[in-house]
């Protein structure tokens, strides 16, 4: 196993009694993203100054590559670390040229090394010919490379990024994250980065760390996290969903939207068990006939090349559906839906973590 | 005198080309009343007085220049490094009495250097108890350096004038926040070099505009280096005029001092101007404080106590122990109460004009920020930077020409018996008073006005309201504490200021400051210390206040 980071049962707390972040332990594999994605005040943004050493745990360690760097009482301090940050706001040096941002770390460095490696650091983001400009002259996006330069270029071991894109606009953030993606691939760098913007976290990362009031609460795949969750919190986290009960009899799961074929592998056991499954709006269709559930839209709103609809059951419970554009409902209106879910997700209803086939 | 920076402002009026505005005009008037004094003594360059200029060149010139240079360059070092270094031990670091310290460090304000100048010259000088004892414990032969010198004007005002650029380095750090600093300690940078490299160039403005102010303060001060007997422009100019009744010598000394004035201002003015070193960084993260423990602590609270001790607590406690012994001594001279009565007066009528005048100039540039009415508020503001004894002169030279030709035709035209109305009495000090400090309330009172979104006067007027109605029932109530600021920031100046109340003030006329002047020129020092204890006491309020103020940032 290649970890460039271990953490182990991290704990901290700036408050007595009130803890940010709970018994987190993670390991993060050399050459990989990690995202961590969680609501603000959940503690990620912690959890990144604890590996970077602005804070010192209250319990657990920290180590990186096999050296121990943090516990409560020994703090290796941020500049013996070597490790890369680009903040929200790039923190870029206003009173230096882009060329002094970018050569800040490198001055144990020799002369000679430190020109080319600026002239490699330009050429990796994009920005030859900009190296005697100062930082306001440059675009928010320009900004942006000129931060991840200036973090890549000392060669450190991991790279540290929070919320990186939340300070440009949407038009700008889609093709941000595409480049600084390729950058990163290219540059080999072992990363973590925070976000609370799902979208993000889904396309960018290798692994996902979801954390939820200080735990980490599911440590996967963005495949896994999507498909299988760990927690109700995290399937309702990501995406749209919305629960809808449930009861398992025989080999059916019997609810208001139909019956759906219950599978022994998902790991329940016992019969007239009372289950909550997620309906996800791209998993609900129309449907002309009679097999389908009467449901009224009680709610619309568009999501650009699609609108959002929200349905009422005639039990009074809601859920939300995805359709496009050309399927026009009005407020009130009653439509038939089928519900066919390809991967199943469902909790019985004491919201125990669902049992699943590993 | 404190600025503080904007953080909104709002232009409400557009202006209209060649529509009558009564508040631009009267912007304007008032700009031109105020800039009389300046130009006043400008125009003596123009009047041909080689043989002045020879002779003060033959006698002292060279001396008072060269020492006036020395003093700035003194004190802006001495506050710089004091100033700058404690704001960064305040800002960075947490050590036991941080809390206290962090606004007890702006009480120096409320000190004259001049009331400083005389509880060390009382107590240290060589006829003082301390050198006293020292002498009889180690022999007669023990000397201390003397405190009448350069060295002990300089410090005198570094501990009075440090917290011009406390003040401003400690909001330039924390404006800056953590986020630059994080990430030169995250590239390599121990945290002593990273605020080298990265947090002081960045707030470098902040300095100069603040080394700028101290300078300023230096210049002006007449009380120090008279007591001291340290001979600069300032002392100059009031030697010359009383002692040797040579107006026109005083002038010319004036008028050199403006050009160092002037020149101070630029640089002032010209630092706040780079936009791109402040904040482009939100207040993001704050600054994590260094825990600082053991001798490292002790270190820290010794500095600031260092600073505080002779600049504050000692002074005071010196005071109120000679205060009460005069008081139980049953020595409290019954003019006191007179003096009082004067000052209170003085500063009353003062205040009363510059503030509403303030409000005229906040307001014009409100509803009519044409570049006329701008260039009139700036005009109208210059008057911190220029030394009491400029103005002084300033005012005398118009009202002088005015006795001698307006009053007399006036006399002549109503049958009145002659006589000097307007010199001998004390329009002309009050008018010196508001040209200094009407920069104090128009910086208050603009910063009160601009917070109040342009959406209250529309929707005031929208609901049938004119301008008037909108001043006294919408504007008037909501600047109401930034009026009452503005009113005890200008009286406590006015009650403080010494030199031009010493040259403009009518026979008989003492305030406060003038009874702690004649006190210490005598070496009276326990009799100074009544009126000085009240000075003192009063410029506490406005220190406090600007401490709320600046919390609440």
């Amino acid at each position: 196993m290649n970890s460039v980071l271990s953490l182990h049962q991290i704990s901290k707390s700036f408050q007595p009694g009130v803890p940010v972040l709970r018994d987190i332990s993670l390991q993060v594999e050399a050459g990989t993203m990690v995202c961590l994605l969680g609501q603000s005040g959940c503690g990620k943004t912690t959890l990144l100054r604890l590996v970077a050493g602005f804070e010192e745990p209250d319990a657990g360690e920290i180590y990186l590559i096999k050296r121990l760097v943090s516990r409560p009482g020994l703090v290796v301090p941020p500049e013996q670390r070597h490790i890369g940050m680009v903040f929200q706001d790039y923190a870029l040096f206003p009173h230096m040229t882009i060329n002094q941002n970018i050569q800040f770390g490198l001055f144990r460095w020799p002369a000679a090394w430190r020109r080319t490696r600026l002239t490699e650091m330009l050429r990796l983001v994009g920005l030859e010919g900009m190296a005697e400009r100062y930082p306001h002259e440059l675009s928010g996006g320009q900004q942006q490379r000129v931060a991840l330069a200036r973090a890549l270029a000392p060669a450190p071991q991991l790279l540290l990024l929070d919320e990186p894109f939340s300070n440009l606009d949407v038009h700008l953030r889609q093709q941000l994250r595409e480049e600084v993606q390729a950058i990163l691939v290219q540059a080999g760098i072992t990363t973590i980065l925070v976000t609370h913007d799902q979208e993000e976290a889904l396309s960018l990362a290798d692994t996902l760390a979801v954390i939820d009031q200080g735990h980490v609460v599911q440590y996967a795949t963005p495949d896994e996290v999507v498909r299988r969750p760990h927690t109700r919190f995290v399937a309702q986290f990501i995406g749209l969903g919305h629960f809808l009960r449930g009861a398992i009899r025989d080999a059916c799961i019997t609810t208001e939207l139909g019956e759906i074929p219950y599978t022994s592998d998902l790991g329940l056991t016992g019969d007239s068990w009372q289950v909550d499954l997620l309906v996800r709006p791209e998993q609900v269709q129309l449907c002309n006939n009679q097999h389908g559930t009467p449901v009224q839209v009680v709610h619309t709103s568009f999501r650009g090349t699609r609108k959002l609809y929200t349905l009422r059951l005639p039990s009074g419970v809601t859920f939300c559906a995805l359709f496009p554009s050309e399927v026009v409902l009005r407020l009130g209106e009653s439509v038939r839906v089928t519900w066919r879910p390809v991967d199943l997700v469902v909790f019985p209803q004491q919201d125990a973590p669902a049992p699943h086939a590993d | 005198m404190v600025r503080h920076e904007t953080h909104q402002a709002y232009v409400v009026g557009v202006p209209v080309k060649g529509r009558f505005s009564g508040w631009a005009l009267a912007a304007m008037g008032i700009a031109g009343l105020l800039m009389v004094p300046i130009l006043a003594v400008l125009s003596s360059f123009m009047t041909p007085a080689g043989e002045v200029w020879r002779h003060l060149w033959r006698t002292q010139l060279v001396e008072l220049i060269t020492n006036t240079v020395l003093l700035l360059a003194g004190v802006g070092g001495g506050t710089l490094v004091v100033g700058t270094g404690l704001a960064w031990l305040v800002v960075y670091h947490c050590f036991p009495g941080r809390a206290f310290f962090e606004w007890a460090l702006i009480l120096p304000l409320a000190m004259p250097a001049y009331v400083l100048g005389f509880v060390f010259l009382g107590l240290f000088d060589f006829t003082g108890p301390l050198q006293t004892f020292l002498r009889t414990t180690f022999g007669q032969g023990f000397r201390l350096p003397n405190l009448r010198s350069y060295g002990g004007v300089t410090l005198m005002m570094t501990l009075v004038f440090y917290p011009y650029v406390y003040l401003l380095a400690r909001a330039a750090f924390r404006g800056q926040g953590a986020a630059t600093l994080e990430i030169a300690r995250s590239l390599g940078r121990s945290p002593l070099r990273a605020f080298m490299l990265v947090t002081l160039p960045i707030a470098r403005p902040a300095l100069v505009a603040g080394v700028a102010l101290a300078m300023m303060e230096a210049l002006a001060d007449f009380g120090t280096v008279a007591t001291f007997g340290y001979r600069t422009l300032t002392e100059a100019i009031y030697r010359v005029w009383y002692g040797m009744f040579d107006r026109t010598a005083a002038t010319q000394l004036a008028s050199g001092l403006l050009c160092f004035a002037l020149g101070l201002l630029l640089v002032e003015r010209t630092s706040r101007g780079r936009a791109r070193f402040t904040e482009t960084y939100g207040r993001g993260a704050g600054v994590t404080p260094t825990v600082l423990r053991g001798w490292q602590a002790a270190l820290a609270v010794g500095a600031c106590l260092a600073v505080l001790g002779p600049g504050f607590l000692l002074p005071i406690g010196q005071l109120g122990l000679w205060t009460l012994d005069t008081l139980q001594a049953g020595q409290l001279a019954p003019a006191f109460g007179m003096l009082l009565r004067n000052t209170l007066y003085l500063a009353g009528l003062a205040t009363g004009v510059a503030c509403l005048m303030a409000v005229v100039l906040a307001y014009a540039s409100r509803l009519h920020p044409s570049p006329s009415v701008r260039w009139s508020v700036q005009c109208a503001g210059l008057g911190y930077a220029l030394p009491g004894s400029v103005i002084a002169v300033g005012v005398l030279l118009p009202l002088a020409w005015l006795d001698h030709t307006v009053v007399v035709w006036l006399d002549r035209v109503l049958g009145r018996s002659g006589g000097l109305l307007l010199t001998g009495s004390a329009i002309g000090l009050i008018f010196a008073y508001v040209v200094r400090f009407l920069a104090v309330s128009l910086q208050t009172v603009d910063a009160s006005l601009t917070r109040i979104s342009p959406s209250l006067d529309d929707a005031a007027r929208s609901l049938g309201a004119s301008v008037s109605r909108v001043l006294r029932r919408v504007h008037l109530p909501l600047m109401r504490s930034g009026l009452l600021t503005a009113l005890i920031l200008v009286f406590i100046e006015v009650m403080k200021e010494m030199p031009a109340t010493l040259l403009l003030r009518p026979f008989g006329l003492n305030t406060l400051a003038v009874e702690v002047w004649r006190r210490t020129s005598e070496a009276m020092w326990q009799e100074a210390a009544v009126p000085a204890l009240a000075i003192v006491g009063a410029g506490i309020l406005p220190v406090l206040l600007a401490v709320r103020l600046s919390a609440r940032r």
